[in-house]
């Protein structure tokens, strides 16, 4: 068992076959669409979004039928799968001798730590040539919008490049010896390169921490959202690294299309049946599209929607069953957008997935 | 000349070969030009761009390669080279197209032919030179046969046919003549160089079963001069020596077609720092990377023709100083690349079927999955089948595979008369292209008897060090 077979337990018990097992793999793989974005909310699964985004489906086939052959999982029935009593078991084992990566947020953070990151490391790559004098190098990102902006970024002059190195030095060790830094900082700063050094790959890490290479994967993963949090809840400390995870165009880069169009719209003061006129579309899609707007606009005013009493109502007939049919037949003056509305919203902190932890397999926060 | 040589190249002097096939390129002469691995083929199409100012588009097969030789050519200074290929994003290569004016070097990949788009815009911005490496690809006997290639001639005359270099390592006569051919080259220069790279000694070791060679392999890379690459032809055996050699403290890592791509860059780079000694590796490994210092190649598992062994070797010694290769054979070896051959094949039932689903507009992508056919497989037939008069085609198709696939077993009969052979092996592998041994090798092959080698091995100044130590050697200048 290692951490990626962790995750989709921790993901199929948390869904407790209100879902088929194909929603995991959307959900690690990260794939984009309503079902896959809303059921990430609806479940409180949102910190285990696309942590896997290079994940294929064969592999997710032969990992779960490998924990069904152990017992760990049990199929009910066509697709719907289930954590058995051994596999909890076997669960809260693993997390017994390993870091619970309680710092995993993978919808809030899908686009900026995989930006920061790769900006990170070719900058130091290429400041660390620079500040010895090494002007040509490869390149460990090919990618040319890392590229370009490490270009535009890079301090030209000795002396500023000489500060600005400096600086990334003291905010990474700042950062990196937080208290509350979730695992060894090996797995960080083992991956870079520089001047004479190459970094390391996962399975070079492995090697040195005596673990596997994909545990290596997801606990640099977890520090890095760590480390993304770190730096966003205090930019005044951090102005280099906080830099580094700032997208191009903030607000809406994460909506899809059809969604930044509704949202001009609503931003506009229009109505769900008026924007659906305007744009020929149905009512659903729309609706649709605010839900997605309401999981990543922090300032998303649901009021709009849904008075607070009948939200309260929606939560607590929502601790019993996610199912929308059970929650429309005991708040029956909701209407279906509502419920998901709510539903949706109240878990967008991943509070739940974290307690899960503690409240389905009995480990407490070690930090 | 060398003035241009050392300024744009850093190089001192044109190595055998090359300041002819550049004056050749210069003067506009279509040219084919064969010069063994490693001996600086990228050479003679990027020089004659500074003299006669003009735009190079390279076909090069394989994606890999083609980044690395991208990242080279950044590497000495210039900034106007890009590739287009199937790793961009649509959106990307949208951009890349409507900026392509801006670009001196253009590499482009065999499946871009089949893009109108493309094609109409490498015309519209001009080329100077067309280049097409490993042009041995192009001739459907060559083991290495890419059905794309033989768009090229089509590519030739939507761009105006601008002066061709046809460049390969490996190509018998009859090979080379095809390339003529089907290029539409005219009045065309050939510059054909010996393959034999005499600082590479030769060396072949039998054994009676597996077991052997494997202890034999855990040996050498302890014992012999790193750096080194050992090939395998397939990812686990590759995975598990590694892991045996690592367990022996030997500095070593994999590389293999099933890794990440950031995984597979640092390995690489690694490898040319000089912190890792050995790697065991596919043959995805080390064609495009720019390492002189290789000083040893062992091949686990034999290649599947004569002419992937010389590139592989070709990896060894571009420093032109003495390097070594030991191909290790236990019995049965042969069995592996003659199996890959025939499965290689579809079936006469699977091209007949193909045929049929294919004219009722099935997608392609469902036919491969019906037919359970490989990614080559499919690109194969669907080129036949726009390119082929629709009589017969099942079974001339498969007539058409049957020969190539008995070519391709012939070509591992080949290597096994390498690895049999009791007088000179060097003379061996040159018989095959014709050619004799002209000069004395110091060392030539262990049948002549391969002496007392003297290989120096550079010492790498890496040491590994703990987090801290590591972001201060990275980010702090000690004066
Ligand atoms: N004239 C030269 N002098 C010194 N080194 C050279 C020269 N030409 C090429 N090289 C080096 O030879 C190596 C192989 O060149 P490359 O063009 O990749 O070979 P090929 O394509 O023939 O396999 C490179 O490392 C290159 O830097
Ligand atoms: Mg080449
Ligand atoms: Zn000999």
């Amino acid at each position: 068992m290692n951490y990626l077979d962790a995750m989709m337990m921790v993901g199929l018990d948390i869904i407790n076959g209100e879902r088929t097992q194909s929603s995991i793999y959307h959900l690690l793989k990260g794939k984009k669409t309503s079902q896959t974005i809303q059921d990430a909310q609806l479940f409180g699964v949102s910190p285990q979004f696309q942590i896997y985004p290079a994940l294929s489906r064969k592999n997710y086939d032969q990992r779960l039928s490998g924990l069904l052959q152990k017992d760990f999982l049990a199929e009910q029935r066509d697709g719907i799968i289930v954590v058995t009593a051994s596999g909890k078991k076997a669960l809260s084992d693993f997390f017994e001798v390993r870091p619970v990566p309680y710092d995993l947020n993978g919808w809030k953070y899908q686009k900026s730590a995989p930006v920061f990151w790769h900006r990170l490391t070719l900058m130091i790559q290429t400041a660390s040539n620079l500040i010895h004098d090494r002007q040509r190098f490869l390149p460990v990102s090919r990618d040319i919008h890392i590229q370009n902006w490490v270009r535009h970024h890079v301090k030209q002059s000795n002396r500023a490049l000489l500060d600005y190195t400096q600086q990334i030095h003291k905010e990474l060790m700042e950062v990196l010896t937080l208290t509350n830094f979730p695992d060894t900082p090996e797995l960080v700063v083992q991956k870079l390169s520089g001047f004479d050094m190459i970094g390391l790959t996962n399975q070079q890490i492995a090697e040195r921490l005596g673990c596997d290479a994909a545990d290596v994967y997801l606990r640099f993963l977890n520090s890095l959202h760590f480390m993304v949090a770190a730096v966003e809840k205090r930019t005044g400390d951090y102005p280099v690294l906080s830099e580094m995870m700032m997208l191009e165009n903030t607000g809406n880069t994460l909506l899809t299309k059809s969604t930044a169009e509704t949202f001009t719209y609503l931003s506009k003061q229009y109505s769900i049946e008026q924007i659906a006129a305007l744009r020929n579309l149905k009512k659903s899609t729309i609706e649709d599209h605010v839900l997605e707007i309401a999981l990543l606009d922090p300032d998303f005013d649901m009021n709009l929607y849904v008075q607070d009493e009948l939200i309260k109502e929606i939560r607590s007939a929502g601790e019993d069953s996610k199912r929308l049919r059970f929650i429309k037949d005991s708040v029956p003056e909701a209407d279906y957008f509502q419920i998901r509305l709510v539903l949706a919203t109240s878990e967008r902190d991943g509070m739940s997935w974290r307690n899960y932890f503690m409240r389905n397999l009995g480990i407490h926060h070690s930090v | 000349m060398e003035k241009l040589l050392y300024e744009k190249f850093g190089y001192s002097s044109f190595r055998l070969g090359q300041k002819e096939i550049i004056s050749s390129v210069i003067n506009h002469k279509d040219t084919i030009a064969m010069l063994p691995t490693g001996t600086g083929k990228s050479l003679c199409y990027q020089y004659p761009s500074y003299v006669n100012n003009n735009r190079v588009l390279i076909i090069s097969p394989l994606l890999s390669l083609m980044q690395d030789q991208v990242d080279q050519i950044k590497l000495r200074g210039e900034k106007r080279v890009t590739a287009i290929n199937s790793f961009l994003t649509f959106k990307e290569r949208k951009q890349l197209i409507a900026n392509l004016e801006a670009y001196r070097f253009i590499f482009l990949s065999p499946e871009m032919l089949n893009s109108n788009e493309v094609l109409q815009k490498l015309k519209e911005i001009g080329i100077g030179l067309l280049v097409i490496d490993e042009a041995h690809c192009i001739s459907q006997w060559g083991p290495d046969f890419r059905p794309d290639y033989l768009r090229l001639g089509h590519l030739k005359k939507t761009l105006g046919s601008p002066c061709t270099l046809a460049l390969t390592a490996t190509a018998t006569e009859e090979i080379r003549k095809d390339i003529a051919k089907k290029l539409n080259l005219n009045n065309w220069k050939e510059w054909v160089y010996s393959v034999n790279r005499p600082n590479i000694a030769l060396e072949v070791n039998t054994f009676n079963d597996v077991a052997q060679k494997e202890n034999k392999l855990l040996l050498l890379v302890q014992r012999n001069t790193a750096p080194g690459i050992i090939f395998f032809s397939s990812r686990k055996k590759a995975e598990e020596m590694q892991a045996a050699a690592s367990a022996r403290h030997v500095s070593c890592s994999v590389y293999h077609g099933g890794m990440e791509t950031d995984q597979r860059i640092l390995i690489q780079q690694q490898f040319i720092n000089g912190q890792l000694d050995w790697i065991f590796a596919t043959n995805a490994f080390g064609m495009g990377i720019n390492k002189n210092n290789i000083r040893t190649v062992i091949h686990f598992h034999m290649s599947s023709s004569v002419e992937n062994f010389l590139q592989e070797i070709g990896r060894a010694g571009r420093d032109l100083k003495q390097a070594h290769s030991i191909l290790l054979y236990s019995a049965n070896d042969e069995f592996i690349p003659l199996q890959l051959a025939e499965l290689e094949k579809p079936a006469l039932e699977q091209i007949e079927n193909f045929y049929s689903m294919f004219k009722r507009d099935m997608p392609i992508n469902e036919i491969q999955e019906k037919l359970m056919l490989t990614d080559t497989q499919v690109r194969v037939l669907r080129y036949y089948i726009q390119h082929e008069p629709a009589e017969h085609w099942a079974e001339r198709i498969n007539h058409l595979l049957e020969k190539r696939v008995n070519s391709k077993k012939e070509k591992v009969m080949e290597m096994k008369s390498y690895i049999e052979t009791d007088s000179c092996r060097r003379a061996k592998l040159l018989a095959f292209f014709e050619e004799s041994p002209s000069a004395e090798a110091d060392h030539c092959c262990d049948n002549c008897g391969i002496g007392n080698m003297v290989m120096n091995r550079e010492k790498s100044s890496y040491k590994e060090v703990n987090w801290k130590e590591k972001l201060d050697r990275l980010l702090i200048k000690n004066e």
